[in-house]
């Protein structure tokens, strides 16, 4: 990161490389059309180029520096959006086109690691499941979510916090996958 | 918060989902550094957060977008090198000695910044001698690139050398162009290369001036930029 830094523009390859799959597949789960999924990921590494001095390695890896903003356009793009349930109606067999083919060791134990992930998602009470899907993957505010589901928000608040409290409990033994 | 929990201690999840309203998650962000059961929960549920980013199917991401990303970033890291290894360090605060739009208040800059470009700011504003044969001139920026953009040329023997701040990033696609301008020449403005701002910031050197008496900046077309301004100026520096 410091030859990024130092506007190296080879060392950036490197970091696009090993981190834009991820980013395509976070983009593209939370906005659902392959362009839009591009607009993000292209948005999101010139915005991590052009800043690359802001990357603190105390506050975790590259990988998550780079999801993390990936993440913030995502919903920037999806809050910019008319039509806010846009998604599902996904661009056909994207999945099967673009699906990663080659897997490195730590590809596979990211793999493990995301299955853990999802399977805690999966055990939660489905009404704190969906609030936390709707929020961080749809990009939808509390306030939208109670709407949406005719709940108070309140309550909206409570299930949020208490899945994430039980996520944190079941995912305790998880360490990030490095590099 | 001795004994009770924060009241505010809920919105932590919404928090680290980034699920409250901008105003309130602009609060709830202040409010982190005056409350430390609320900074130890977002702190706690930051890890569940972290790990979700993973959660995904896993897809490769189409070669079209690491050639537009690639492309701009090849341009704008040799238009760096060109400029100098400092061109994107922010320079020294002078505190006693501010020059250009920053120092002013909101409303004079404003009304200086519209007074600049109505003008065309002919002969620029002489703010500082930098020794027998260098002149520092501020030149006129355009507000939309940046409410306090300010930019000032530095002519020494012949050379110049153009210092921009607080400049945005040009519209996505497009990119910063140089031209040189002299009044008398009826062929126009030259143009004298591509640059790109990073926090900001820029310094750019301008070369020889051979006779030409004004700096303009415009923003064109990636990658190459275009042999003539296709926009009006949104920077005008003059000798």
């Amino acid at each position: 990161m410091q030859l990024v830094r130092r506007g190296e523009a080879p060392a950036f390859e490197v970091v696009y490389e090993r981190h834009s799959s991820a980013a395509f597949s976070l983009a593209y789960r939370m906005c659902g059309t392959r362009s839009a999924a591009e607009d993000v990921v292209q948005e999101a590494f010139l915005s991590l180029w052009r800043s690359g001095a802001r990357y603190d390695r105390a506050r975790g890896s590259v990988r998550t520096w780079v999801l993390g903003i990936v993440h913030n356009r995502a919903i920037d793009s999806l809050r910019r959006s008319v039509v806010h349930d846009r998604r599902r109606a996904s661009d056909e067999g994207i999945e099967e086109r673009f699906e990663a083919r080659d897997r490195t060791d730590v590809e596979v134990a990211r793999l493990d690691e995301a299955q853990e992930i999802r399977q805690a998602l999966t055990t939660l009470p489905v009404e704190q499941s969906r609030v936390i899907e709707l929020a961080y993957f749809g990009g939808f505010t509390q306030t939208e979510i109670a709407s949406m589901l005719d709940t108070p928000i309140g309550t909206v608040k409570g299930r949020m916090r208490l899945g994430l409290e039980k996520m944190r409990s079941q995912l305790g033994g998880l360490r990030e996958v490095m590099p | 918060m001795s004994g009770h929990e924060c009241p505010r201690i809920d919105d932590a999840a919404g928090y680290v989902l980034r699920a409250l309203p901008e105003s309130e998650w602009e609060a709830f962000r202040y409010h982190l550094g005056e409350c430390h059961d609320c900074t130890e929960k977002v702190d706690e549920l930051t890890f569940v957060s972290h790990a979700m980013l993973n959660a995904v199917p896993q897809l490769s991401a189409p070669p079209e977008i690491r050639d537009r990303v690639m492309s701009v970033v090849r341009a704008e890291s040799a238009l760096l090198r060109l400029a100098g290894a400092g061109a994107d360090r922010p320079e020294p605060a002078k505190p006693s000695r501010r020059f250009g739009f920053g120092g002013l208040r909101p409303l004079s800059a404003g009304a200086l910044a519209t007074v600049l470009i109505v003008l065309g700011l002919g002969a620029g504003l002489l703010v500082r001698d930098d020794g027998p044969s260098c002149t520092t001139r501020s030149g006129s920026v355009e507000r939309s690139v940046g409410s306090r953009a300010t930019a000032q040329l530095k002519v020494c023997d012949g050379s110049a050398r153009l210092a921009l701040a607080g400049m945005k990033a040009p519209p996505k696609g497009r990119i910063y162009e140089l031209w040189l301008d002299d009044p008398s020449d009826r062929q126009g403005p030259k143009a004298a290369g591509l640059f790109s701002v990073r926090n900001g910031r820029a310094s750019v050197d301008v070369g020889e001036l051979k006779g030409r008496t004004t700096v303009l900046v415009t923003h064109e077309p990636l990658p190459n930029g275009s042999e003539v301004p296709t926009r009006t100026p949104i920077v005008k520096a003059s000798t």
